[in-house]
């Protein structure tokens, strides 16, 4: 997102300084009689116009829409050009409307991501000193009577044109380095606010999420307490007693199927029991790859006995992703098992793992991406009508006592506690896809990006040299 | 009906045999019915039990009998597992402990091996499991008293 909201502007506030901005320059525009019958100031009630609307625009669809997040760069330069053609007219840089030139800068750096309000900066400086040298080249302060405003201007105007000349280029000099000043210093300034807010705001939220931990440690603590103390009792007594009776008896019978039962109850509490304590361990950078070597591994006894198969198609450079590394390990084996235990004798499992850039950038050094996870089978499928259940907690499509049905909802939950997003699709007979996709925070390492392209690029080439 | 007579009875008929040499063991468990378990388990797998509801009762069998082995639970009111490990085993360094605990993670596992235990057991357990475990235990602590025995032989050798 271009536009990064400061604690202490508002998107609010900064729309009504903005507003109040323009309604000054109306009145300015409008003051200054002398010079309302110029082209040039018709074109300036154009634009005025333009950025009214885009800012009324901005404050009915809010900083949300993705409409408002392209337009707002676009927004800056028709105020900085506006602006810039002002000042052009009033007198040149030594206008009294050129500081609005700078507020219309710091207003960008503001408000734009660093790298937008950069570019921005750059098209207005140019913009700027394209109205001043076309001021210089056809006079159009004098043109358009601006000499009555400013007295700078009229002591320029009765002066020698070599005089002239040279304190144009000197107004212009200062003007553009004062300027260039400006946004350096309002830049550092705004980025230690930024990284300062940022940090703070990381530590609360470590901080909230802590005790938000301790809290559900002590609960998880006590349920399991709670539960797995008399759960304990009746599964071992009932060992005791099912050693002391005959297997053939009726009682045994009922006795293992009351085990059965409980035995499955063990197995409840477990699988919630290992959910929280997953939630417990601490967020760490995660390397998805080595996670699903670990899970392949593990699933390969249950493949032999099946005769089928997992196939792997990762991306070794996969980047890490924050994570927990035990919810992650949980999550494919949970979902990969699924797949194995849905396949008939021989079936395949394919795993693919691949990194992708987010479908909406803004730049080409923006690497922000997701990483796409995979998971197909050629099982026997999930019919339409449980497709959309299978995520619902104790909701399970496995014979009766051999699944739990918690497996899919914490798979669920832990996905959505990585920001990232699960979907399935499945038609009976053909198999199912799970499609994971995982948020990457961290922006690749522009080297080894740049060094990759640039392999691919001579790869390219040396392929287009073979074709010819 | 059927456990309690069969639990009553299996500790009555405990007491009597002492043969060669029995290992005794110690179960503490702030939950009575849960301590009387294991000891009946461990009872029908041969060994001496004696059970504790809480720490002080514990440390003031320790003061009687030397045993083996402790099977400690984790979680009891006035003392917990650990801190009654440490007291126990400050008494008699020899005396082996098993961690119990209801919410079987792996780093209350490892917190309690470095904090002395030997091992520990998540209830809940299967009786084999824990059978096991106590035999493991008792294993190592034989092979434990051995090796003190000849480092004590050697350092008397070289005297």
């Amino acid at each position: 997102m271009p536009y990064t909201e400061t604690h202490f502007l508002s998107f609010k506030t900064l729309i009504r300084i903005r507003t109040i901005c323009l309604v000054l320059m109306s009145l300015l525009l409008w003051a200054s009689e002398d010079i309302h019958s110029s082209p040039a100031v018709s074109a300036g009630w154009e634009l005025l116009f333009i950025s009214m609307v885009l800012s009324l625009v901005f404050g009915v669809l809010g900083k949300t829409k993705r409409l408002v997040v392209w337009l707002m760069p676009v927004v800056f330069i028709v105020d900085g050009v506006f602006v810039s053609l002002w000042i052009g007219i009033s007198g040149g840089p030594v206008s009294f409307y050129a500081p609005f030139f700078l507020l219309v800068l710091v207003h960008a750096i503001l408000v734009l991501q660093p790298r937008m309000a950069a570019m921005v900066t750059v098209i207005l400086l140019a913009v700027f000193l394209g109205f001043f040298y076309l001021d210089y080249v056809w006079n159009l302060s004098s043109t358009f009577g601006a000499t009555q405003i400013n007295l700078v201007s009229n002591l320029l105007e009765h002066s020698p044109p070599e005089v002239r000349k040279a304190m144009y280029w000197q107004q212009g000099f200062r003007w553009f380095f004062f300027s260039v000043l400006m946004i350096i210093v309002t830049t550092i300034a705004m980025r230690q606010v930024w990284m300062r807010e940022e940090r703070l705001r990381v530590k609360e939220r470590a901080l909230e999420q802590k005790r938000h931990l301790i809290q559900m440690g002590e609960m998880t603590g006590r349920i399991a307490h709670g539960i797995n103390t008399p759960l304990g009792l009746i599964s071992g007594n009932l060992e005791l007693l099912m050693g002391t009776i005959t297997k053939s008896s009726k009682t045994y019978k009922s006795l293992d199927q009351i085990n059965e039962y409980v035995q499955r109850a063990i197995r409840t509490v477990r699988d919630v029991l290992d959910y929280g304590r997953q939630s417990m361990s601490q967020i760490k950078m995660v390397s998805l790859p080595k996670i699903m070597a670990a899970v392949s591994a593990a699933v390969q006894p249950k493949l032999k006995k099946m005769n089928s198969h997992l196939i792997l198609d990762i991306d070794p450079k996969l980047p890490e992703i924050k994570g927990y590394p035990e919810g992650l390990y949980q999550t494919l084996l949970n979902l990969i098992e699924n797949a194995i235990d849905s396949l008939a004798k021989g079936g395949v499992v394919t795993l693919t793992a691949k990194f992708q850039l987010q479908s909406m950038r803004l730049s080409a050094g923006d690497h922000r991406g997701e990483i796409k996870i995979v998971i197909q089978d050629n099982g026997k499928g999930i019919p339409a009508d449980k497709l959309s259940r299978v995520f619902e907690p104790f909701y399970t499509t496995k014979d009766f006592g051999k699944g739990t049905g918690l497996g899919l909802s914490i798979v669920k939950r832990i996905v959505d506690e990585h920001g990232g997003s699960i979907e399935v699709k499945s038609k009976v007979g053909t198999g199912t896809t799970f499609t994971l996709l995982f948020p990457v925070e961290e922006p690749r390492v522009d080297k080894a990006d740049e060094s990759e392209d640039f392999y691919y690029n001579k790869a390219e080439k040396t392929s287009k040299d073979l074709e010819l | 009906m059927t456990k309690t007579t069969k639990k009553k009875k299996k500790p009555a008929a405990k007491k009597p045999s002492t043969k060669v040499r029995k290992a005794r063991l110690l179960v503490v468990d702030d939950e009575a019915d849960f301590a009387k378990l294991i000891q009946t388990i461990l009872t029908q797998a041969g060994y001496g039990v004696d059970t504790a509801t809480s720490a002080t009762q514990a440390i003031a069998l320790q003061r009687k009998t030397a045993y083996d082995l402790a099977i400690v639970d984790l979680r009891m009111p006035e003392m917990t597992g650990i801190e009654l490990l440490q007291y126990l085993k400050a008494r008699d360094k020899a005396i082996f402990v098993i961690l119990m605990t209801a919410y079987g993670s792996f780093s209350v596992g490892i917190e309690a091996l470095r904090r002395g235990a030997c091992d520990y057991v998540a209830k809940p357990f299967k009786n084999k499991a824990l059978k096991d475990k106590v035999a493991e235990a008792l294993h190592r602590r034989q092979l434990y008293l051995e090796e003190q025995h000849s480092i004590q032989r050697s350092s008397i050798d070289e005297l």
